[in-house]
């Protein structure tokens, strides 16, 4: 197929390997806005019948900029659709433009290969639509009566599994030197069983997650379609996360930390379990006005448990120029229990959980010993009293605005804040916003998130040292030349310019910006248009 | 000032339950070359690795002593490594290693005048021959440049009173092409230029006592 777009999809696919969110979603049909399991609004986008095999390469040429160095930053880049299968695949190498060498710590771990995959995935769906892999990695949306399955693998970021209050945001690449490939599945039967499961790294799989949702009304067995619309709102579901290799403390020589010869930090273990039951039900009053009730109940194994009570108000625009989704939650909580455990900080602070100022705070008021720096978060959870419960809250809102009409209608805007917090536990609040703007003008793609954890005082989210940022940008220029952008605040391990030894995760920037270029190089034609 | 790492309430030295064999011992040598032969990494080299191990070690109990490297360097990975401190303490504790504390304040110490040359890009440039006082204070590196012609041959020679230092002499890039290792004064290192070039001399506290010192860049 070589249609009008081809050449700017083929550049997305390429370019936007390294970009996540920022897909050209549609607005939600009203079947869409029923969905069910996962909290993700689901939308549907382009998509074509009987879809072409081909294959596009090109390259893009850059500058980065990280451990305060530069670099020159050429990446080759290929798209490979097949059937079922796409892959989006890239070289992404940084070369140091003071000595000219490749940055070593891209390439010294078995699973720093695994960049060239940036998305490796297969759909299949009853509708028999295939959509193009723009490189997002983000599901299909399907209508509620399709059967769909879908695999993924590739970077993780910001993924909520069910309603978030065991996993959310959750990022399994936040320190450049050490990547990790993961895997994301979805699966729906009529909506009558949605799912979503994920493995953290292909590699070396620790932490593994899946939620299973059921609405058991949504099955039509009579001739009552009408009760049915009423009775599929309902929906039950269940979700465990276990991080099976969870570190715990970790291991030493001479006093100081033991890495390996990547830098990664060497750990005893102890796995950390969260299972979780939840409740859903949508109240629908006409066109405009819908109101949800959610109900999650939540155990870490061994430790605590807490409730999450939700209520989700929503307004539709007569006209569908925008949705408004606000959420007030009240939680009561065990004082050894952690809402959503897996949080967008957790790939840090699994490992080192005293990072911001209020992080550390917590760890003083409750580890004893000389030397905090290193203690992990499941050594912070066993450290936690059970002698109690504590109240929290957590208040959102989530803005849509959609551009276009009927069928051709699309997401023009979608943003979402979250903060949360606990009373009575200090330095415990969650903060987290994220923007999308998918095809801004049909040409740019923009996708920002602002996360900052165990803050105590409200002006602390604003503290930008140990708060993870992501902004990312793509402008195609035309049909085969585009821009991207990348701004992160991540983390990296230190080492102590005294000692030699590593001392901690550092809160550090990561940018890059280069020109890019694809190319449809074959197509075949496999039975659809042409 | 150090402070320790360990259960202050810590019975008399008993070592019974080291995983090394009874009356063995090790020198720190041989424990870094393990660690790094079985990939468990402290420092960024063996020689980082042996600096820390001398410091570490340094006050310990002998037994104490003997005990742990030679569990370090007969160990096979990372887990038994981990295990060395855990069970060669007292009463099959921790081992209390002496880690400095900077930040907690320490004897005071007045730096000297060349202050920061606390890397390569503040190193202060000294001629050769020559002969330079300064001051060495705890967890602060002195860095000195020195230009060198090929084939030229460099000693540097650090003289103090007291306590334990590190000498190395540095290529441009910061690799490190020659150490006196830690111990002492005096503490030498020597190197041959391969090709004209500026080289550089680090001085590396190892114990906080150290204090005044001379350094002498010296050319046969």
């Amino acid at each position: 197929m070589q249609g009008p777009s081809s050449g700017v999809l083929g550049a997305a696919a390429l370019l936007g390997l390294s970009l996540v969110a920022t897909a050209a979603r549609a607005q939600p049909s009203e079947a869409a806005l029923a969905g069910a399991g996962a909290d993700r609004e689901t939308v549907a986008r382009d998509r074509e019948q009987g879809e072409d095999p081909g294959f596009d390469t090109g390259g893009e040429l850059g500058y980065a900029y990280l451990d305060e160095l530069n670099y020159l930053a050429p990446t080759l880049s290929a798209d490979a659709r097949v059937d079922f299968f796409q892959g989006a695949l890239r070289v992404p190498l940084r070369l140091d433009t003071a000595s000219g060498d490749l940055r070593k710590k891209d390439w010294d771990e078995t699973s720093d290969f695994f960049r060239i995959g940036q998305c490796l995935r297969m759909d299949w769906s009853s509708d028999g639509a295939f959509e193009r892999e723009h490189g997002l990695c983000l599901p299909w949306d399907v209508h509620r009566d399709d059967y769909y399955i879908s695999a993924r693998m590739g970077p993780v970021y910001d993924l909520d599994l069910a309603h978030g209050t065991i996993l959310r945001a959750y990022s399994n690449n936040l320190d450049p030197d050490h990547f990790q490939s993961g895997v994301v599945a979805n699966m729906q039967f009529h909506q009558f069983v949605v799912g979503e499961m994920l493995l953290d790294n292909v590699t070396r799989p620790e932490l593994i997650g899946g939620t299973v949702a059921l609405q058991p009304f949504a099955y039509e067995v009579d001739e009552t379609p009408e009760i049915y619309e009423y009775r599929h709102h309902f929906h039950v579901a269940a979700t465990a996360v276990s991080d099976l290799g969870a570190p715990t403390e970790v291991r030493t020589a001479f006093g100081r930390a033991l890495t390996d010869d990547a830098g990664n930090l060497l750990y005893r273990r102890d796995p950390v379990t969260v299972v979780g039951a939840d409740l859903q039900y949508r109240f629908v009053f006409g066109q405009q006005i819908e109101l949800e009730a959610r109900a999650d109940w939540n155990y870490i194994t061994d430790h605590g448990m807490g409730t999450h009570v939700q209520v989700w108000g929503i307004y539709n625009h007569p006209d569908w120029l925008y949705t408004v989704r606000g959420i007030g939650e009240f939680r009561y909580i065990q004082e050894n229990y952690i809402p959503n455990y897996f949080d967008s900080y957790y790939f840090i602070q699994r490992q080192q959980y005293g990072l911001s100022a209020g992080a550390q705070e917590q760890l003083d008021a409750i580890l004893t010993g000389p030397d905090s720096t290193f203690a992990t978060k499941g050594e912070y959870l066993a450290a936690l009293p059970n002698e109690g419960w504590n109240a929290g809250y957590l208040g959102g809102i989530s803005f849509e605005m959609y551009r276009g009409e009927g069928e051709a209608r699309r997401t023009a805007l979608r943003a979402r804040l979250y903060i949360s917090d606990v009373f009575g536990r200090d330095s415990d609040g969650q903060f987290l916003v994220t923007l999308e703007l998918p095809r801004l003008m049909d040409k740019i793609d923009v996708y920002a998130l602002y996360s900052r954890q165990n803050f105590g005082e409200l002006l602390d989210i604003f503290e930008l040292n140990h708060t993870l940022v992501k902004l990312q940008v793509r402008w195609d220029l035309n049909e085969q030349f585009y821009v991207q952008m990348n701004y992160g605040r991540i983390w990296q391990i230190g080492v102590d310019a005294v000692t030699g030894t590593t001392d901690g995760f550092s809160s550090n920037n990561e940018f890059g910006i280069s020109l890019g270029f694809a190319e449809e190089l074959a197509a075949a034609v496999a039975g659809g248009e042409t | 000032m150090v402070w320790v790492l360990g259960l202050a309430a810590c019975a008399p030295t008993e070592v019974e339950m080291c995983p090394a064999p009874a009356g063995s011992s090790a020198t720190c040598e041989q424990a870094c070359q393990n660690l790094f032969a079985i990939h468990c990494r402290v420092g960024e080299s063996e020689e980082e690795c042996r600096r820390l191990c001398a410091e570490s070690t340094s006050g310990l109990d002998g037994s104490v002593v003997n005990a742990v490297l030679a569990c370090y360097a007969g160990a096979s990975d990372c887990v038994e490594v981990d295990g060395c401190g855990k069970t060669c303490g007292p009463s099959g504790g921790l081992v209390p290693f002496v880690k400095p504390d900077v930040d907690a304040g320490g004897p005071p110490c007045t730096d000297d005048g060349f202050e920061e040359n606390d890397d390569l890009a503040s190193a202060e440039p000294v001629g050769l021959p020559s002969s330079t006082p300064a001051t060495l204070c705890p967890a602060d590196d002195d860095h000195y440049s020195f230009a060198l012609g090929m084939g030229v041959s460099v000693t540097a020679t650090a003289t103090f009173a007291a306590g334990e230092a590190d000498v190395q002499i540095l290529a441009a890039d910061g690799s490190s092409l020659s150490a006196s290792g830690p111990g002492p004064s005096p503490r030498t290192a020597s190197h041959t230029a391969l090709a004209d070039g500026t080289f550089f001399v680090r001085i590396t506290p190892i114990s906080t006592e150290v204090g005044a010192y001379t350094l002498d860049l010296r050319s046969p």
